[in-house]
């Protein structure tokens, strides 16, 4: 298993960026692992934080890298401080970077990735699961398919009471009174792609049902399966906690390969 | 042309163990097709250093964009880029491992006219033993403040030599003699400062390498210290015979 610290200009957003990645090797002497025997290329993972965090979270609170060794992965955990993985209002835009560039990146630094649209993926936790929902529904020629847990899903209710307050918002997002219906809305995403696409991607969505962000979790689930998508919806007990996330990461995982056939 | 600094760490079968790597990789403006494999300096340290310290006390990295050159920076601590009598096996690990895994991990070429080996003191002899060694894998090297032996003051001489002699690989002279008719010889450039307290062991270095075509001594007011090596890499750098035709992968 190799871990990259990988520190690189981005273009896109006209500076320095900060990202981890996970590299599957096979290694004969390692202790305490089982490694998938990768053939080809590595499948990807583009794995999002949420707010307050980093690129470096999954690391420090879960134990991702084993995971990703035994499923056969190559993960990419990249940051968009507090952006929203959004090409934001005022400020830089971040969801160019993560789904235009990085997927292009990626590969050339690291030859073993995949550059086919089959083998790669997104998933996030929190503000990092709106990310993963908002690549999956706005960018789905890149991710075929894409996990949420304990995702944001609806941005409007963000403004109730944001503790960063409504300017911070409004730099991400735009004005509020502008958001529904827009390009950042995931109802109207889902909408849009649904009325236009024909094989809609694959969803998995996670929440704890003590989770602050549950309500909004089962109305996306509704609408999501009312448009006709092809979604994996689990719920159990639990807010929103790393002990839960340490636990569903693998559980994304597991259905990533089963929608590999493996 | 950016550079990509990338911190490594990665479980090395030769070692048993995991170790740490620092590459830097150019990269070009992602909106063009790339499929190109970078030329390579593999660059190492001196005794009592690691993988970080051409990073931190240099300007390699601006140095090697220059050229659009990847830059892959090991740790092999205190070994002498040797496979020890008591400890790992680390010319196995620098030599072959190494260049194998970045190789597979990174778009680095694998043309022995696009791979380069230097480094200062314990690491310049270290270039110079693994360059010598395995003449077809590389077109220069680089050897900054130091000779051809292990100083009978170096480190944990005992742990890497146990007691004995270099032998095979290990044995510069031994590599010279077998090169001393051969067509295919890296380009040496070989730097020590004059007031270094490794002159006299680099000065009588120069006389056996001097039968090798291609290899160039210089002298420079300096001592064994990091304004010495910046000076050194850049030039090195600068010089290295850098071939144009593209190297791809697929």
């Amino acid at each position: 298993m190799a871990l990259m610290h990988v520190h690189h200009y981005s273009d896109v957003l006209g500076m320095n960026m900060d990202m981890d990645v996970i590299i599957p090797e096979m290694s004969r002497g390692q202790i305490g692992q089982r490694a998938k025997d990768t053939q080809g290329k590595l499948p990807v993972l583009y794995l999002l934080h949420g707010m307050s965090d980093d690129h470096t979270i999954w690391q420090r609170r879960t134990s991702i890298e084993r995971y990703a060794t035994e499923a056969g992965f190559a993960v990419v955990m990249p940051t968009t401080h507090l952006g929203f993985y959004t090409d934001m209002y005022r400020g830089p835009k971040w969801f160019t970077y993560i789904t235009q560039e990085l997927p292009h990146l990626v590969p050339r630094m690291f030859p073993q990735v995949s550059t086919q649209w089959e083998d790669t993926y997104v998933a996030g936790l929190s503000m990092g699961g709106y990310g993963a929902l908002k690549c999956t529904l706005r960018a789905p020629h890149v991710f075929c398919c894409g996990a949420a847990l304990s995702a944001a899903t609806d941005i409007v209710q963000r403004y109730e009471g944001y503790r960063h307050g409504e300017q911070y918002l409004t730099d991400v997002f735009g004005p509020r009174e502008h958001i529904e219906g827009s390009f950042n809305d995931l109802f109207a995403a889902a909408e849009d792609l649904a009325g236009q696409h024909e094989d809609l991607p694959g969803i998995f969505m996670w929440c704890g049902t003590e989770d602050f962000l549950y309500d909004e979790n089962v109305r996306m689930r509704d609408h999501l399966l009312l448009l006709g998508y092809d979604l994996t919806y689990e719920e159990s007990p639990g807010d929103h906690q790393w002990m839960y996330w340490d636990e569903q990461i693998q559980t994304v995982l597991q259905w990533l390969l089963a929608g590999r056939g493996q | 042309m950016s550079m990509a600094w990338i911190q490594a760490g990665f479980f090395s079968d030769a070692l048993g163990m995991c170790v740490n790597c620092n590459i830097i990789l150019p990269m070009r403006d992602v909106s063009q097709p790339d499929r190109t494999k970078r030329p390579v300096l593999w660059l190492l340290h001196g005794a009592h250093g690691s993988c970080d310290d051409w990073l931190r006390y240099t300007n390699v990295e601006r140095y090697a964009t220059r050229r659009g050159l990847a830059v892959v920076m090991p740790s092999a601590h205190m070994s002498n880029y040797m496979n020890m009598a008591h400890g790992g096996r680390y010319y196995d690990y620098v030599s072959q491992e190494l260049p194998d895994k970045m190789r597979q991990m990174f778009p680095l070429s694998d043309r022995p006219d696009k791979n380069y080996i230097a480094g200062l003191s314990m690491g310049g002899r270290g270039a110079l033993m693994v360059g010598l060694a395995r003449p077809a894998q590389y077109a220069a090297i680089g050897c900054f403040s130091a000779g051809l032996d292990v100083p009978a003051t170096a480190p944990y001489r005992d742990e890497v030599l146990g007691g004995q002699s270099p032998k095979g690989y290990a044995d510069i002279r031994a590599s010279i003699k077998k090169l001393t008719n051969s067509r295919r010889v890296p380009v040496i450039y070989h730097t020590v400062g004059t007031e270094d307290p490794f002159l006299s062991a680099a000065r009588k270095a120069q006389e056996v390498l001097s039968v090798l075509p291609g290899y160039n001594y210089h002298e420079a007011p300096g001592g064994h210290e990091w304004d010495f090596w910046d000076a050194a890499v850049r030039a090195f750098i600068e010089q290295l015979p850098l071939k144009d035709e593209p190297d791809t992968w697929r």
